[in-house]
């Protein structure tokens, strides 16, 4: 099933949760809604399953605008905590949504047995539905809650948060199962994190949320090579920060020039140029647009070598990425002054208050 | 380890010092909760098991009995109807006149028993606000069965709702949440899923609720007018047979009712400790492989 969120706002108190948010999420796509705390992942996601009404705009789900009790059915939702029913065993929990069917439509108790079976093998718990939930640990627990989602035979599996509580290695498992999980059923899913990694290794689309707005929407790999914001740069991935100003179309930093193709903005306004560190390059020389900076730092544990920097205009850290052999060919140490190019620059308006440096040139 | 050698060192009294408080403790309980007890029982039994069971061969006595457990019983019913709708409600939502729903459950405690008694008389009684307007019907509520009830019911009235708001409240909203999200109705969640996750609390708050009932002396004593055989609950008839200088007797149907309340007091305990568990399943034995 398809999902259509049409300008939707949320407000709660003086705090607006979400500002004329709209999304088209095709049937069977696997979407991220990424942000910080409180930037509406959460009250989104709540508002596709029904759970918080909008204060403005609407939600369909196959295009239904006001879904009947059955399709509210087809709607599977995974909570962080895992919201388990602590009273009845895994077996009872699974088959709860089976159980409060109404008659006519409620599967026969040899069915309900062997679809809650089906699931339960399927999140590998077949062996656990005697236990009560207290008495596995937190990653089996929401295998539990993803199994009750899914023996109701949803179209639409949304998850908040889902491996929010877990350790990091449990986490990593369980990303790899929920997306060979979406490969497998082919559900359209919607699931919320903060985690900026799992978004990536999970979701076929990043919806980036903050303050209440869609920031950007698009494939990992266009979040991460083309943040459309300061803010992505800044939240998704490492980043480098230069500060400074538009002189003859130029981006002026210190007392170097960066050209940089194409950009809107006026000359003798203040900017921020964003780049990752692997878009950073190092050289011993100087040379037109590179800027000097201090080694702080060196760590060249694996294939890839981590350089700190200080650059020497303001002493703000920077950080180059760049493959051993490169490293071993600089061969760079400690405390050497060298130069650092920007391979690549994308300009944002500086909107930090001024300070009495920006001015000094 | 620093942490838990400074902590014990604390706790490091002299052994004196310790004895004393223990003893000190001991002796208070004993003072005010033993040596009652034990008198209840000793005067009891002064002449005699056969003198003991004589006083329950009272008509008056079985009278006062039933009359205590059919106020209890619908004092109880009752409260527990109101009690688990008003902590549904203040567990669960968030509403207008909240503050003032959890001060109204708890005007009861606030009032003294005598006086609740008394407002019932001022309210229902000949010379009260509704008192002709119930004599023109024939209905008589003080001085008979059905005002020994209310009265019973208001002074009983907090105790579910009280015990059972914390509970709701700590278990959250996410349950539910979920039980809507798999399809089921407001019914079945709230008889499926709230109940049996309250179950301990409801049952620890209804235990208290008829230890009281069944205690209450100070608001029925205004409303029964001490009918002897008709509107005496078991602690007024404990009163009269006393008052008539009928020890054996009095301490006998006193007896009871401590036993009743030594058997409530077990069953709270229970019942109080389920209920943690509930709250806190960590406390239980880690299972988990």
């Amino acid at each position: 099933m398809s999902i259509h969120i049409d300008s939707v706002s949320k407000q709660f108190g003086s705090f607006a949760a979400l500002q004329d948010v709209s999304l088209a999420i095709p049937e069977g796509q696997l979407v991220a809604l990424l942000g910080p705390s409180g930037s509406g992942k959460t009250t989104l996601l709540r508002i596709i399953a029904g759970l918080e009404a909008p204060d403005a705009g609407g939600v369909r789900i196959h295009g239904d605008a006001k879904p009947s009790i059955h399709a509210r059915r087809k709607v599977g939702f995974v909570f962080q905590h895992y919201a388990l029913f602590s009273h009845m065993t895994v077996f009872e929990n699974v088959a709860f949504g089976l159980r409060v069917r109404p008659r006519w439509d409620r599967p026969s108790k040899a069915a309900i047995k062997e679809r809650v079976q089906k699931v339960l093998a399927m999140v590998h718990l077949d062996w656990a539905g005697h236990r009560m939930p207290d008495q596995l640990s937190g990653g089996q627990r929401q295998r539990v809650a993803l199994a009750r989602a899914l023996a109701i035979e949803p179209e639409v599996l949304l998850l908040d948060e889902p491996f929010g509580a877990l350790d990091a290695q449990v986490r990593a498992e369980l990303r790899q199962w929920l997306r060979r999980l979406h490969e497998q059923t082919g559900l359209t899913s919607v699931f919320v994190t903060h985690d900026q990694e799992e978004a990536m290794e999970v979701a076929d689309r990043i919806v980036v949320l903050h303050e209440g707005r869609i920031e950007q929407d698009g494939t990992p790999q266009e979040v991460y090579d083309h943040p459309a914001t300061s803010f992505i740069y800044q939240f998704i991935g490492q980043v480098n920060r230069f500060r400074g100003r538009i002189r003859d179309g130029h981006f002026q930093v210190g007392d170097a020039s960066v050209s940089v193709a194409g950009h809107p903005h006026e000359e003798g306004t203040r900017v921020e140029g964003y780049l990752r560190p692997h878009d950073l390059d190092l050289a011993l020389e100087r040379s037109p647009g590179a800027l000097p900076a201090t080694i702080t730092r060196i760590q060249s544990t694996g294939p890839l070598a981590r350089v700190r920097l200080a650059a020497a205009h303001d002493q703000s850290d920077l950080e180059a990425h760049l493959s051993t052999e490169d490293l071993a060919q600089l061969s760079l140490a400690v405390g050497q002054k060298i130069f650092v190019k920007p391979r690549r620059l994308d300009l944002f308006p500086d909107t930090s208050p001024a300070t009495a440096e920006d001015w000094v040139i | 380890m620093a942490e838990s050698s400074r902590l014990s060192a604390a706790r490091q009294e002299s052994r004196p010092v310790r004895w004393l408080l223990i003893l000190a403790a001991l002796g208070y309980l004993a003072l005010f909760l033993l040596a009652p007890l034990a008198a209840v029982f000793a005067e009891a039994f002064k002449q005699g098991a056969a003198a003991y069971f004589k006083a329950f061969e009272d008509a008056e006595a079985w009278h006062a009995i039933r009359l205590s457990l059919l106020a209890m019983g619908i004092a109880v019913a009752l409260n527990t109807a109101f009690g688990l709708t008003a902590a549904w409600l203040l567990g669960k939502f968030d509403f207008r006149g909240r503050n003032l729903l959890t001060s109204l459950i708890d005007l009861p405690f606030a009032v003294s028993p005598v006086i609740s008694g008394l407002i019932f008389v001022l309210l229902f009684g000949a010379q009260g606000w509704f008192g002709p307007w119930l004599a023109d019907r024939d209905i008589r509520l003080i001085f008979a069965t059905p005002g020994i009830v209310l009265a019973t019911t208001f002074v009983t009235f907090p105790f579910v709702a009280r015990e059972l708001t914390p509970v709701m409240l700590a278990k959250g909203c996410d349950q539910e949440e979920a039980a809507r999200m798999l399809g089921a109705s407001g019914w079945q969640t709230f008889w499926r899923v709230t109940l049996p996750s309250v179950k301990w609390g409801l049952l620890y708050g209804v235990i208290l609720c008829s230890a009281r009932a069944m205690g209450e002396f100070g608001a029925v004593s205004v409303v029964s007018g001490h009918i002897r055989g008709e509107t005496n609950t078991l602690p007024l008839h404990i009163e009269t047979l006393y008052n008539e200088y009928q020890f054996v007797a009095a301490f006998a149907c006193a007896s009871a009712l401590s036993l009743l309340a030594l058997v409530t007091l077990a069953l709270k305990a229970f019942a109080e400790r389920r209920r943690d568990l509930d709250l806190n399943p960590d406390l239980k034995q880690e299972t988990a492989p």
